[in-house]
């Protein structure tokens, strides 16, 4: 009895691999012995087989044909970056065998140098040939469709090399009918006393006056560009930036269940509907999937890396789509403000991806920051300038800024950027005088705006008076937190403005703020990931896309950008 | 002309380069694993990645899915590993298997995704499709896939159920189990290959899969 129960044991580990077909074939046939034998290891194995069996049940997946061609797709952009990059490496190799030879004597320079040139003419060849390849579709093959999910997935320009658009409309191949003057800025001077909230729009700035940028510039040290957007850094280097600034792992799981809500809930085209609970304003659908694309961004996810890549592909692809023929993303004539939030966030989501990418969509980005500058100068042709709010404005200013930090050179984007910021700095002070305070929670909101601006791009000591309205005023912090216990003054977009002020310029402010903002937002954000529309906001038509996007962005504050200084990885 | 690099070929449909999933693996020849596809690719020929991703890319996504328990990051964690596959062919050594190669990447990113943040138990619902096609070619759900095996309403209600206990058993694993669980169910792996994946002696498979299958028992109740 013994020696069975000592067989049974040695062969105990044996019976799934048995029962799998695993067993090298000495071992099998001692143990097929034993089995005849032992009717409680034959129980075993029965329970082995009937496990897998089962296991062989459980659900299954299979690659959709969607999924194939874009992960067939995302393999051929990589091919198409690899080729040109080794293009690039083959030049820089040539320039540095013929810089190395130059200093070691002249007969040998002459002999390497001409091994240099054969390897730049190489590359030259190399970039020669994808340039001809690259000239466009062949006959018969299916243009560049937004509507079309399963044939999009690249971006026309890196498919093509050139922008093709599926409406004679959107801006297209036409662009070169229009192409980029810079703008005349409008001469008047500012008119901070103009009293009423619309008559905002004539507050033209003279951004031609290269004096007075620089003398805003200089006075409010308007330089984004010390920042860097670090949203692709190192695991470790994230979670030290996180924790050191007042994020954590529960902030980073609230986001991460975020975006994947935004991602299932992308339309087919790629946009995101406004909407939700109180139904949504079609008009803004540019702008809120622009806003999602950002909140997706700045985890690091672009057209080129990241779990999220295709998602974010299909949004910008959704974007450059409406672009009209003036460079404008999302206009629509009858309702200026949305058509400016449409506008300024598509530029910041499209900015956004090209730092990342290291340059994608270069020429839609272009046309979209001339037009961009166009309607902050008031020089759109056939518009008398933009009707303007704070807090499109603001938007705008933050599109700029990034713009700047792309490194592209446009001309008048560096005046055109610090002239948006001094425009919210004038509605902001402007709508504090003027009380528009009939709307509750718009002061807080604008206010919000300026607040963010100023910390961010002005780094100084700003008060902020109060009439009626409990206004938040940096010297006394309770005025602002007290705004965080009415869902009412909630709006996202204050939460998020804020948040970047004050992470910027940290201290008892930030960690006070940082503490009640986390609770509220880790506590608000529902099951599967999205925050609902709550409070009486003024542009509620955003729906639980704006607010789910727009928290997602708070969370993300830690991160979202960082200064140059500091060591990201 | 195409100037995509990657070109499909149509001899390159799904029919022609699936494995069955009912094929029983010869223990003295191995079925092909893409190693003679991945040598081409890696030489030059680029159409043969397209084979290579249809011939494994069904139990490289169920392997995500069956430790992530999440389709979407299933889909995008494929996506990545092919990517990185694609980018990494240079380290790849012809006389391994690929199969191997595949998914110790595979494995790797999973450990990554695992350690930044640890995923959430999946909920099992019978609208959880499966691999098995219906005649029209729609996509059948598990609830559906019980029935058609012949089973009267009362048993299909019975054995759904226990397949969603055993998924939930299965998710209640140990990393160090359900990797090996993963990678032998889902994955199609030989014991000798996932050793090779996960770096250990092939009697450490043995014993981890059989004690995953008795802990999937006891966790499982009478069965």
């Amino acid at each position: 009895m013994k020696s069975k129960r000592s067989e049974c044991d040695r062969f105990s580990e044996d019976l799934t691999a048995f029962a799998q077909g695993e067993l090298p074939d000495p071992v099998r046939e001692d143990l097929e012995r034993h089995l005849k034998g032992c009717p409680a290891c034959r129980k075993t194995l029965d329970e082995v087989r009937h496990i897998l069996h089962l296991a062989g049940g459980l659900p299954h997946l299979s690659v959709s044909s969607r999924l194939h061609e874009r992960m067939m797709d995302s393999v051929r952009l990589e091919e198409e970056a690899l080729k040109l990059s080794l293009t690039e490496r083959l030049r820089l190799a040539g320039g540095f065998m013929a810089y190395k030879l130059r200093r070691s004597g002249t007969a040998r320079y002459l002999l390497f140098a001409a091994a240099a040139q054969i390897l730049v003419a190489l590359a030259l060849y190399l970039t020669l040939d994808l340039t001809v390849q690259d000239t466009g579709p062949e006959e018969g093959a299916s243009v560049f469709d937004p509507h079309e999910k399963e044939d999009l997935p690249l971006p026309a320009e890196e498919v093509h090399g050139k922008l093709i658009f599926p409406e004679e409309e959107t801006y297209a191949s036409h662009r070169p009918v229009r192409e980029f003057d810079p703008p005349k800025f409008d001469t008047r001077p500012p008119r901070v006393t103009t009293p009423g909230y619309m008559e905002a729009d004539s507050a033209f700035l003279d951004i031609s006056d290269v004096d007075l940028i620089r003398r805003i510039e200089m006075e409010n040290r308007l330089e984004l560009s010390r920042y860097r957007m670090c949203a692709r850094m190192s695991v470790q280097c994230k979670d030290r930036i996180l924790r050191g600034r007042g994020g954590g792992s529960k902030t980073e799981y609230a986001v991460e269940r975020g975006i994947k809500w935004l991602r299932a809930h992308q339309n087919e085209d790629g946009s995101w509907s406004p909407g939700g609970v109180y139904g949504g304003d079609e008009s803004a659908k540019v702008g809120i999937t622009a806003l999602a694309a950002v909140a997706l961004l700045s985890d690091g996810h672009s057209q080129k890396k990241g779990r999220y890549l295709q998602t974010v592909s299909n949004g910008i692809h959704f974007i450059i789509a409406n672009q009209d023929l003036q460079g404008r993303f999302g206009w629509t004539e009858e309702a200026h403000g949305i058509s400016l939030f449409n506008h300024s966030t598509a530029v910041l989501a499209l900015a956004e991806n090209y730092i990342l990418c290291g340059g994608l969509n270069e020429k839609a980005l272009t046309a979209g920051i001339e037009s961009l500058i166009r309607l902050i100068a008031g020089t759109e042709e056939g518009d008398e300038g933009i009707s303007l709010d704070a807090f499109s404005e603001t938007w705008a200013a933050m599109a700029l800024r990034t713009s700047v930090m792309t490194g592209l050179q446009i001309e008048g984007l560096r005046e055109a950027a610090a002239a948006a910021e001094e425009r919210v700095a004038l509605l902001a002070r402007r709508e504090r005088r003027t009380g528009i305070a009939t709307a509750a929670s718009k002061p807080p909101l604008y206010t919000a705006s300026k607040v963010a601006l100023d910390a961010l791009f002005h780094e100084e000591e700003r008060t902020i008076d109060s009439h009626e309205l409990p206004l938040p005023d940096r010297n006394h912090p309770e005025t602002l937190f007290a705004l965080l216990d009415d869902a009412d003054f909630r709006e996202p977009s204050f939460l998020f403005f804020i948040g970047t002020a004050l992470r910027e310029e940290g201290g008892m402010m930030w960690d006070e703020w940082n503490r009640r903002v986390k609770a509220i937002l880790t506590d608000e954000q529902q099951g599967d990931g999205l925050w609902l529309v709550e409070g009486d906001w003024p542009w509620i038509d955003g729906g639980d896309i704006y607010t789910t996007s727009l928290h997602l962005l708070t969370l993300q504050v830690y991160y979202r950008y960082i200064k140059l200084e500091e060591n990201c990885n | 002309m195409s100037n995509n690099g990657i070109k499909r070929t149509p001899s390159t449909s799904k029919k022609k380069t699936e494995p069955k999933a009912s094929a029983r693996v010869s223990k003295r020849m191995m079925p092909p694993d893409g190693s003679d596809l991945m040598v081409r690719f890696v030489q030059g020929d680029e159409g043969a990645f397209e084979e290579l991703m249809i011939l494994h890319e069904n139990s490289v996504l169920n392997f995500f899915y069956r430790l992530t328990g999440e389709r979407h990051a299933a889909e995008d964690m494929t996506q990545e590993l092919f990517l990185k596959v694609f980018n990494y062919r240079d380290s790849y050594s012809p006389q391994a298997s690929f199969k191997s190669f595949l998914f110790r990447m595979a494995r790797n990113m999973w450990i990554d995704q695992y350690r930044k943040r640890k995923v959430r138990p999946r909920e099992y619902s019978l609208q959880v499709p499966t691999s098995r096609g219906n005649e029209d070619g729609r996509q059948t759900h598990m609830e559906e896939s019980i029935r058609s095996d012949g089973a009267s309403p009362p048993e299909e209600a019975v054995q759904g159920e226990r397949l969603a206990k055993l998924g939930e058993a299965v998710d209640g694993l140990p990393v160090k189990l359900k990797e090996v669980v993963a990678l032998c169910l889902e994955g199609k792996l030989r014991y000798a290959e996932i050793a090779e994946v996960l770096g250990v002696p092939v009697g450490t498979i043995k014993s981890r899969m059989h004690t995953a299958v008795m802990r999937l028992k006891d966790m499982m109740g009478e069965v």
